[in-house]
């Protein structure tokens, strides 16, 4: 493999994908690069399915961590909405998803772990906590860092937060993927268009609240385990902690079918753009 | 584990998949390089590696099922 690009040509080349004028020279250039970040995020997913099965948690339901190297398409994009001169900069071109159930402390503990695993200093480490600041909803924690001179995003997700995340991107890929970034717009709209991003708001309003249920839920689902493992004492007016996990589920219970209720009217209007021939 | 190479429409959901056998890697990572050149712009070309095709019905869900049929799971 020949020598890693210079700073200067990436940035041509970052500018020349934003403005779709690359040469196949560039193409060359860029995908000796993406071979070489696949490289790193394939060993590095390696050496991450060897270590989690160590990883202390809760729950006996197993750890799923899967790597994948940016596509041109999605590269693309990011660079027509960054700016082309940051592709020297873009943090997931190598990417790691590490899926599981989790509780909120355990995902943090877990991306101690998995940067110790694959040994990275934590203090060389840039933690995105999307569950603290989610965009659009979207909530998982995120860590970049360099591994092997190539920039790494790994993702840790809980399941709840990996099933949204699966159903809002299908919806962003049915709908135009414009709707997660939607500060981006700037094409003037038609009387057709916006009543298409009419809809898209409402479908991701939905998909909004689902998110902040799925919140509340796995923030009881932490304090219920932290309850029951005797870290967290909490008797409060009298009530004990028996009861207090009965109110716990019940809440719980409540906030589910809360998330469902919303998933059904977005469901319904699915179902509508069907039955009129439309997508999604 | 064995490598996937997925063609992927976003609009449309159609998806077109290639498996390669355990080793071939960079083969897979070679046909989309190869394909993603001719792709359309809202076309994916993505490699995955899993056991088999099933593992990444799970995995990925997004490339493999509608909004509906994923809500309808998450239902179930």
């Amino acid at each position: 493999m020949g020598d890693a690009p210079s700073r200067s040509q990436l940035v041509k080349i970052g500018k020349a994908l934003a403005a779709g004028t690359e040469t196949p020279e560039q193409l060359d250039v860029l995908d000796a690069l993406l071979a070489r970040c696949d490289e790193v995020q394939a060993r590095a997913r390696d050496d991450l399915a060897a270590a989690l099965p160590r990883f202390p948690k809760q729950s006996s339901g197993p750890l799923d961590v899967r790597g994948r190297t940016k596509t041109l398409t999605t590269l693309r994009e990011k660079l027509q909405r960054m700016g082309g001169q940051t592709l020297p900069v873009v943090r997931d071109l190598a990417g790691l998803r590490i899926v599981g159930d989790l509780l909120l402390h355990e995902q943090d503990e877990l991306l101690t772990f998995a940067c110790e695993a694959l040994g990275v200093e934590v203090d060389q480490v840039r933690i995105i906590d999307r569950r603290a600041e989610p965009m659009r909803g979207y909530r998982a924690l995120h860590a970049e860092f360099v591994l092997d001179g190539v920039r790494v995003e790994l993702q840790i997700r809980t399941e709840r937060q990996h099933a949204w995340a699966e159903i809002y991107e299908r919806l962003g890929d049915a709908l135009g993927r414009e709707i997660r970034y939607p500060q981006e717009q700037t094409e003037p709209e038609t009387s057709s268009s916006a009543a298409q991003t009419a809809l898209a708001v409402v479908m991701i309003d939905h998909m909004e609240r689902v998110s902040r249920s799925l919140d509340r839920i796995e923030q009881l689902a932490a304090m219920a385990g932290r309850l029951r493992s005797g870290v967290l004492r909490y008797e409060v007016d009298g009530v004990s902690i028996g009861d207090r996990l009965v109110r716990n589920a019940a809440l719980t219970a409540e906030l589910y079918e809360q998330a469902r209720r919303e998933l059904d009217a977005l469901a319904r209007i699915l179902d509508r753009l069907k039955q009129r021939g439309e997508q999604p | 584990m064995k490598s996937f190479v997925l063609v992927y429409e976003r609009p449309t959901g159609k998806l077109d998949t290639m498996e390669f056998p355990e080793g071939q890697r960079h083969e897979a990572f070679a046909l989309r390089s190869k394909l993603q050149r001719t792709a359309g712009p809202e076309t994916e070309v993505v490699v995955f590696h899993a056991n088999d095709l099933q593992e990444l019905r799970s995995t990925h869900q997004r490339y493999f099922a509608s909004v509906g049929e994923m809500i309808a799971k998450q239902h179930a």
